[in-house]
């Protein structure tokens, strides 16, 4: 996962594998995907005349080793019947006495076993792709892939099957994947894939190979996909859009227990079609119920659909997938579209809801609550509410209890009781419904508390802004700054916090300092809160408890008693902001009771703090929201150099808005936006976001409802001033637009003109003023129409435009927008003033000029480039060239080169200067060089210049000195160092008169 | 080659035994108009399928060129028309038409943009008799009478949509009147009267694709296909069977 890795690169470790013969190489021809005329028979045979028929495609590499073929060969081919994708493989095999297949089931670790595994990307974008493994037992392990492959989430299941067989001297696969499972809407018949396979039975250790050629033993790599082409195939019939089922409820229909939810389908197919759609349950493999009807529908036309399943009343409990499937009438067999929701289905027939208090059902010391106010649902049929009545008590230690009795009832009957003068502590409604014939038909007491007050109580005010001390409070920060108190790999990062805070930036997520002794967790949150910036930590005290097994089960009795000492001792600490519950458990996939019954504890101890979790898709955070109060997730569009994103802008919006459909709209809505260059993680073409998109993300998420930003990461930003000084100014811009951006109930969508244009608005009101949010998600220049409301102001400022003001016309704002450029438009002219875009392009200016103004020619800014001899082998690979530049980055955060484990020594780190430079002093940051010498070239030869010699003073840096050389390249050649390998931080090279290194001195 | 009235007839009645002789869509067929006729005349003839050949009439108000197409339906060919040009076909009274319940009424029509049209007029607008199945603004309704009270329901959903295809029906199986589309219900309410179909004691002529009075009033603009009578009144699933049936796999 990428965020086990950044806790790994926090202490300055990083590897990435050389492959310089990959730069600039012609796209392979396609592999082609043949129609069957007969779909083949799932029995691992192979004898099938769709195989016999067609070429088998082969030629696998060793994965990391692309110029050498795989010493054992596996070979496939694919063709399709219109409906499903089939696979064939066969795998030869030498030692099939060490053939190992001990996994099975669904979604277990085949990839323990001898294995193959195929990655389909559907849209050829690399953005996201669905991964299938499949052992020599013929077990299926599929899971959906995101954010380019570095995220997982294995609870996805499609209905590929597969079956295995085995010769004397090989096996064999046969597997088939619906083409629904694909979601081939978007896709052509043109996709991209791999296909890779583990070895195990290999003797001296495991063999991986791969069909396309991969720089690293590791196949996330979407970059390196090839192309697959599908031979005469009509794909039009999947042209469905269908939403996935949401807003989940289970209710009475007369006896029958009905789960319900609610989905959107439209037909994009270019014909008009008989449909069937079918709405289903299932809990752990087992089919609970179905609902199947039709539906018919021309093409462009959409509808919602209402999902219904009867279930019996026994299997009303719990956790269970709720899924809508669509097929073509006559062809259910073979659906087009598959969506599902995890869903809680308990059943009850009376459930209250309280909307005052409308958090936690705590009603805090800062809120003057003047009414206990709630719905109490009733899930009977209209038959039985007829007749019955409602008998409410609000219950207080001490107190006569307030009663009510409600009759002529309704699916949602509100109740109120006074609030004034309730004592500290719990508090009970307690519920019974009766019947016409005055039986009881349920019971329920539901708790309250009312708190006493807390210095630093954060709580969710009803319309889920964040309040602290009772004022609200919009959280805008990073995650990982590195605070003063621990050094990362023997190097420290004082004055990080202090920095962070005149920046604007009050608030940061850091993985790793729930996990250090207490004092210097104490001392790293003392720093915290005097610079003003608040900390979310885990709930969790130990580092194990974050690892992947234990999430994927219920926290043990001693895990419980020590998250709850652990909560106990720091629930007073001023700087908590919140309790940081998981990061991205859908690819794991942790179990969500895992995090409910840990937030259940919070909740107990700690009340006063929320529950922050972060999903990285849509269906996590309806899956994990049983486990918090805040949903963050990190949609991250996956800015490219040669397109605006592999992800559109628009992705931000999808996870923003849905957020409110989650679990009723419980939780609040921030996100996390992509502050770094994931390229560094390998993404292909990857790039960091510009000042302007960094500018667009937060506003997007703004204009749909989020209230809190903490951005990824500070630890991998420091080479990107755009990023640095661009959030810094927007944390600024963002104080200005505070009340604006915290006035959520008084948003309204506003629905720009032309309707097609891919900009995003919305109109918010803080007292007088209005203020209009509009974002431009394309990387194309517009020009659009923003309505305004009624009786609207005709002159606008547009904020931080430097005194930019406009005029609606015939009651509309009409304005240019530029790739990814956002306006925010105000009548109030002081917000409008307070700062400046021109700044922010001033101060980014500044900052450039200031990385190139250290006098270090070695620096990637100045055109510099890094070539190396090897690179590690790592998930995260890149080529020789991106390996080299953690080297001349100019941070010491974050990344750093590492050459190939186990090294082969002379190993070396080079920088070649756009132009011949005088040279005359090195400085190095590195780890394990036992002996190094610096290089010099200034025609075609290297010549040694200089020994690097270890700084006595400082944990990583060696230096040379010498006699001033024009070069037009320099090199660092380790000639010796650990058997583990070694790796360079940073290097710096100045001429004979350096300024003062801008890097931190050690201490 | 121009289709004359009389080369019209002669086709018709070449083809009229292999017309009678295709299976009905319903055992219960009343009449079924495919327009598959090729229309490029006025007084075209526009024959029906069912076993009472109650053939139709293509007729227009104006001096105009050919107001309707043959375009392509959802079987075989459908009639677009042209709102302008407010052309109609007209079926003369016949004791079969008067449909009392159960009963259904079915088409695909594939509006060209929104308002008011008729798609099956048999009821005058200021008279308790008849039955219409008509296109509203929002979403389609129908209207009846019995001679003493009217009956009218609308659509809760705004289907058909303007450039959409969709399968409509009344369907009154003596207790309550439904609408439907594409199989789906979108209105219903009870009543238990049964059409008349008399106006001063005159019978009602049987109009598609316009108003039986003032022909400007509400014409039918786009294209209609395989307009259906049944002597039953069809559930959801049965409509839906009914307009498989009543569709190729033809793609547009």
């Amino acid at each position: 996962m990428i965020r086990a890795y950044l806790r790994r690169a926090a202490a300055g470790v990083a590897g990435f594998l050389a492959l310089a013969c990959f730069a600039g190489a012609a796209e392979p021809a396609p592999v082609r995907v043949p129609r069957a005329a007969k779909a083949p028979v799932l029995d691992g045979k192979l004898d099938d005349a769709c195989w016999k028929a067609n070429a088998w495609q082969s030629g696998f590499t060793r994965a990391g080793q692309p110029s050498e073929l795989a010493e054992v060969q596996t070979r496939f081919q694919f063709c399709h019947d219109g409906d499903r994708l089939y696979f064939a493989a066969r795998m030869e095999e030498p030692r099939m006495e060490a053939l190992r297949a001990e996994v099975a089931g669904r979604d277990g670790k085949v990839w323990l076993d001898d294995c193959v595994e195929i990655f389909l990307d559907p849209e050829g974008k690399g953005g996201n792709y669905r991964h299938f493994a499949i052992n020599a037992a013929g077990a299926v392990f599929d899971a959906y892939r995101d954010q380019g492959g570095h995220v997982g989430d294995p609870a996805w299941d499609s209905g590929a099957k597969a079956a295995a067989g085995r010769g004397k001297d090989h096996w064999t696969i046969e597997c088939a994947i619906p083409f629904a499972d694909l979601e081939m809407t978007r896709a052509g018949a043109r996709m991209e894939f791999n296909v890779g396979r583990e070895r195990k039975a290999a003797e001296g250790g495991e063999q991986i190979s791969t069909f396309a050629p991969l720089p690293a033993a590791h196949f996330h790599k979407t970059g390196f996909f090839v192309p697959l082409e599908l031979v005469d195939a009509d794909l039009k019939h999947f042209a469905v859009d269908l939403a996935r089922p949401q807003n989940p409820r289970v209710v009475l229909d007369g006896e029958q227990v009905v789960v319900l939810a609610d989905s959107h389908f439209a037909n994009r197919t270019g014909s008009y079609e008989f449909f069937t759609v079918t709405a289903s349950v299932e809990k752990e493999g087992r089919l609970l119920g179905s609902e199947a009807r039709p539906l018919a529908l021309d093409h462009g036309a959409e509808r919602p659909l209402a999902l219904r399943v009867p279930l019996d009343a026994k299997e009303a409990e719990g956790r269970a997938s709720i899924a809508v499937t669509v097929a073509r009438r006559g062809a259910e067999s073979t659906p087009v579209a598959r969506r599902w929701l995890f869903a809680s289905v308990d059943y009850s027939p009376i459930s209250i809801h309280l909307t005052a208090p409308a958090y936690r059902d705590c009603i805090f010391a800062t809120e003057n609550l003047e009414e206990v106010q709630g719905v109490a649902r009733i899930h009977l049929s209209e038959a039985g509410l007829r007749g019955a009545t409602l008998r409410l008590a609000l219950e207080a230690p001490g107190r006569e209890p307030v009663r009510r009795e409600i009759s002529l009832l309704k699916a949602e009957t509100p109740f109120a009781f006074p609030a004034k003068d309730l004592p500290v502590g719990d508090l009970r409604v307690a519920a019974e419904l009766v019947g016409a014939d005055g039986r009881p038909i349920g019971r329920l007491s539901h708790r309250l508390r009312k708190l006493p007050p807390h210095v630093g109580e954060a709580r969710l005010a009803a319309d889920k802004t964040l309040l602290v001390d009772g004022k609200p409070f919009l959280p805008f920060g990073w995650f990982s700054v590195p605070p003063s108190i621990r050094p990362y790999g023997g190097l420290r990062f004082d004055g990080q916090f202090a920095k962070a805070a005149a920046n604007g930036l009050n608030a940061i997520v850091d993985y790793d300092f729930s996990f250090y002794p207490v004092e210097d967790l104490r001392t790293y949150l003392d720093e915290a809160h005097r610079h003003g910036i608040k900390v979310a930590i885990h709930p969790h005290p130990h580092r194990a408890m974050i690892d992947p097994e234990p999430s994927k089960r219920l926290p043990t009795e001693a895990e419980a008693r020590e998250i709850r000492e652990h909560v106990r001792r720091w629930r007073d600490h001023p700087a908590l902001l919140g309790w940081y519950m998981a990061d991205e458990p859908e690819g794991v996939p942790s179990l969500p009771g895992n995090f409910e019954t840990i937030r259940r504890i919070v909740l107990e101890e700690d009340p006063f703090h929320p529950c922050i979790l972060l999903n990285n898709t849509i269906e996590g955070m309806h899956r994990y929201a049983v486990g918090t109060d805040v949903l963050m997730p990190d949609p991250y569009p996956l800015f490219q150099e040669r397109q605006l994103a592999a992800r559109g802008l628009t992705y931000y919006a999808d996870f923003i808005r849905e957020i409110a459909k989650v679990d009723g709209g419980r939780c609040a809505a921030w996100v996390t936006p992509e502050g770094f260059n994931y390229g560094d993680f390998g993404q292909a073409d990857g790039r960091a976001p510009r000042f302007h998109e960094l500018r667009c993300m937060w506003h997007l998420a703004v204009i749909h409802g989020a209230t809190g930003a903490l951005w990824y990461s500070w630890w991998h930003t420091q080479p990107y001033p755009e990023i640095t000084e661009g959030v810094a100014w927007l944390a600024k811009e963002t104080q200005a637009l505070q009340p604006a951006i915290l006035a959520k109930a008084s948003s309204r969508e506003v629905k720009v003109e032309p309707n097609h244009a891919p900009v995003h608005a919305a109109l918010r009101t803080v007292g007088k003023d209005l203020y209009l949010f509009a974002a431009n998600t394309s990387d194309k220049t517009l020009t659009v129409s923003l309505p305004l409301p009624q009786g609207a102001p005709s002159r606008w400022h547009v904020v931080s435009e430097d005194g930019r003001c406009i005029e609606a016309r015939q009651g509309k704002i009409t304005d240019r927008f530029g790739p990814c450029d956002t306006h925010v438009y105000t009548t109030s002219a002081t917000v409008a003033q307070r700062e400046s875009l021109k700044a922010a392009a001033e101060r980014i200016a500044a900052a450039k000029k200031a990385r190139l103004a250290t006098g270090n020619h070695a620096l990637l800014d100045t055109g510099a480039t890094a070539q190396t001899s090897s690179t590690s082998v790592s998930y995260m690979a890149a080529s020789a060239t991106m390996g080299g530049k953690f080297a001349n980055d100019g941070s010491l955060m974050g990344t750093s080169w590492r050459c190939q484990s186990p090294p082969k020594y002379p190993e070396w780190w080079s920088v070649t200067f756009p132009a011949p430079r005088t040279i005359g002093r090195v400085v190095a940051y590195g780890t394990g060089i036992t002996s190094a010498e610096v290089q010099a070239r200034s025609t075609n030869d290297w010549t040694t210049i200089a020994r690097l010699a270890k700084d006595p003073g400082h944990p990583l840096r060696f230096t040379a000195e010498f006699a001033p050389v024009q070069a037009k390249a320099l090199r660092i050649l380790v000639t010796q160092g650990p058997a583990e390998g070694m790796s360079l931080l940073e290097v710096e090279a100045f001429s004979p008169e350096p300024r003062a290194p801008r890097l931190p001195p050690s201490r | 080659m121009k289709n004359t009235p009389l080369l019209a007839l002669l086709a018709a009645s070449a083809l009229a035994p292999c017309l009678a002789a295709a299976e009905p869509v319903h055992p219960k067929l009343v009449a079924h108009w495919s327009l598959d006729e090729k229309v490029d005349g006025p007084d075209l003839e526009i024959k029906d399928r069912g076993p009472h050949q109650l053939h139709g009439t293509l007729r227009n108000t104006k001096n105009a060129p050919f107001p309707v197409k043959s375009v392509k339906g959802m079987k075989g060919n459908g009639i677009e028309f042209e709102k302008e040009h407010q052309a109609w076909i007209e079926v003369k009274p016949d004791g079969a038409l008067d449909l009392a319940p159960p009963f259904t009424i079915a088409a695909w029509v594939n509006p060209a943009e929104p308002g008011v049209m008729e798609v099956v007029s048999r009821k005058w607008d200021a008279d308790k008799n008849g039955v219409r199945m008509r296109i509203e603004s929002r979403g389609m309704g129908c209207g009846m009478g019995d001679g003493n009270e009217e009956f009218h329901l609308y659509s809760k959903d705004a289907v058909p949509l303007p450039g959409q295809w969709a399968f409509i029906s009344v369907t009154h199986d003596g207790r309550q009147v439904r609408l439907w589309a594409n199989g789906e219900e979108i209105g219903a309410k009870a009543t238990s009267l049964a059409p008349t179909y008399a106006c001063e004691g005159k019978p009602i002529a049987l109009l598609l694709a316009n108003y039986l009075g003032r022909k400007d009033a509400y014409p039918f603009h786009g294209v209609l296909d395989e307009v259906v009578l049944i002597g039953d009144a069809l559930n959801g699933p049965e409509l839906t069977n009914l307009a498989m049936k009543l569709k190729d796999g033809m793609r547009r």
